[in-house]
């Protein structure tokens, strides 16, 4: 049966608590001496003491939640928490794994399930077959006129200081459209 | 299915201290910030006083207890539990559990802490002694379930109490970036977030 609480509450991890503590007064006592052994004289060694004194109510402690249209009550055994709540109310689904079962695990039926293998599904794709069928740069140089390596290193191009590894293209001198800006003349900046 | 926690970290904004010593930092900044630094500077001295008092302070209650233990020997024995606490309006050293503007969002309650060295550890430091919390790790309030009322919090407050009356006297404050609790959000302390500092 579920129990509603009204009162003070303090959080603590994330959670709600009943806080049915109450200051009832102060206890205040003079201590005199030190490392425990007490002095008969008042030498000025006293020390003064005050300290609270409260009193608990028979709630006090006890886990709390808030259930939204009905206030707040007490968590009971097996019951979940605030912040479990809050975890199950906020949950949003990863779009990479789309909430299809067969996305989680493959099914009687379904032409991938093998219930030999983990999540009774079959490896559907291989990730070193693909690899080696699609990585273009494999192909491309094998299927490249350019020259093995059993061949030695490309030739040089000429006239470059340290050579190419690749045929160079003299591209077309650009003559430029207008005659660079002037100088500015006035240095003196705004706001200096 | 990943579960998507929507924490809102309280972040207390750094104490602005306008000093002559300052204008050596000039050369640095455009001219924007040397307006605005310039502009603190002449202040009047009670306003450049709200401008510090904007950062945070230790608050009246916890400054006397310090006080009278120091000079005079009237013992201090500690609180058992300080509690944290969230305003959407400024406080000042004279707060207490009774101040008004007090977050209420739904499920909210001022977050306890023990007080041991578990959450507040030593400081560090000789001429500048400094404290940093909650030591230990980052801690959560209540996940939000409703916008309720100031529930945009713009102050962090500490106290001794949680009766929600003056009761509870307040023991340092400060202000934060201004950060809006929205229904599943959850406010959180990050760890070592908040810096006392004792010159």
């Amino acid at each position: 049966m579920t129990q509603l609480y009204e009162g003070r509450l303090y959080s603590k991890d994330g959670n709600l608590y009943a806080d049915q503590r109450k200051r009832v007064g102060d206890k205040t006592w003079v201590v005199r001496g030190w490392l425990g052994f007490a002095r008969k004289d008042d030498n000025g060694d006293k020390l003064t003491v005050t300290v609270p004194i409260f009193k608990d109510g028979p709630h006090h402690g006890r886990e709390v939640k808030h259930v939204p249209g009905t206030g707040y009550v007490f968590v009971g055994k097996g019951d979940s928490s605030h912040h479990e709540d809050h975890h199950k109310r906020f949950v949003v689904i990863d779009y990479t794994t789309p909430e299809d079962p067969h996305h989680f695990a493959a099914v009687p039926g379904d032409r991938h399930f093998d219930s030999a293998e983990p999540g009774n599904t079959k490896l559907k794709a291989d990730p070193d077959s693909i690899a080696a069928v699609i990585t273009g740069h494999t192909a491309a140089y094998k299927d490249s006129a350019a020259p093995r390596l059993s061949q030695g290193p490309p030739k040089m191009a000429s006239g470059h200081p340290e050579g190419a590894h690749y045929p160079v293209r003299k591209l077309p001198e650009i003559e430029p459209a207008s005659p660079p800006p002037a100088p500015i003349s006035d240095t003196k900046q705004p706001n200096e | 299915m990943t579960a998507i926690i929507l924490p809102r970290l309280i972040v207390p904004t750094s104490p602005l201290i306008p000093v002559a010593g300052a204008e050596e930092l000039f050369g640095w900044l455009d001219k924007h910030d040397r307006i605005k630094l310039g502009n603190l500077l002449r202040m009047p001295l009670s306003e450049r006083i709200q401008v510090l008092q904007m950062s945070g302070s230790l608050a009246n209650y916890s400054s006397k207890a310090l006080q009278d233990l120091l000079w005079g020997k009237t013992a201090y024995a500690g609180e058992t539990t300080i509690y944290a606490g969230l305003w959407a309006a400024a406080l000042d050293d004279t707060f207490n559990g009774a101040t008004a503007s007090e977050s209420a969002y739904t499920s909210y309650a001022r977050h306890a802490m023990t007080n041991n060295t578990t959450n507040f550890a030593a400081g560090s430091g000789t001429t500048t002694y400094t404290k940093t919390f909650p030591s230990d790790a980052l801690h959560s309030f209540a996940a939000s379930t409703g916008t309720g009322t100031n529930n945009t919090i713009t102050y962090a407050g500490f106290l001794n109490g949680n009766a929600g009356s003056s009761a509870d006297k307040g023991l340092a404050w400060c202000s934060v970036t201004s950060t809006t609790i929205n229904s599943g959000d959850t406010p959180q302390l990050a760890q070592n977030a908040f810096t006392v500092v004792q010159d």
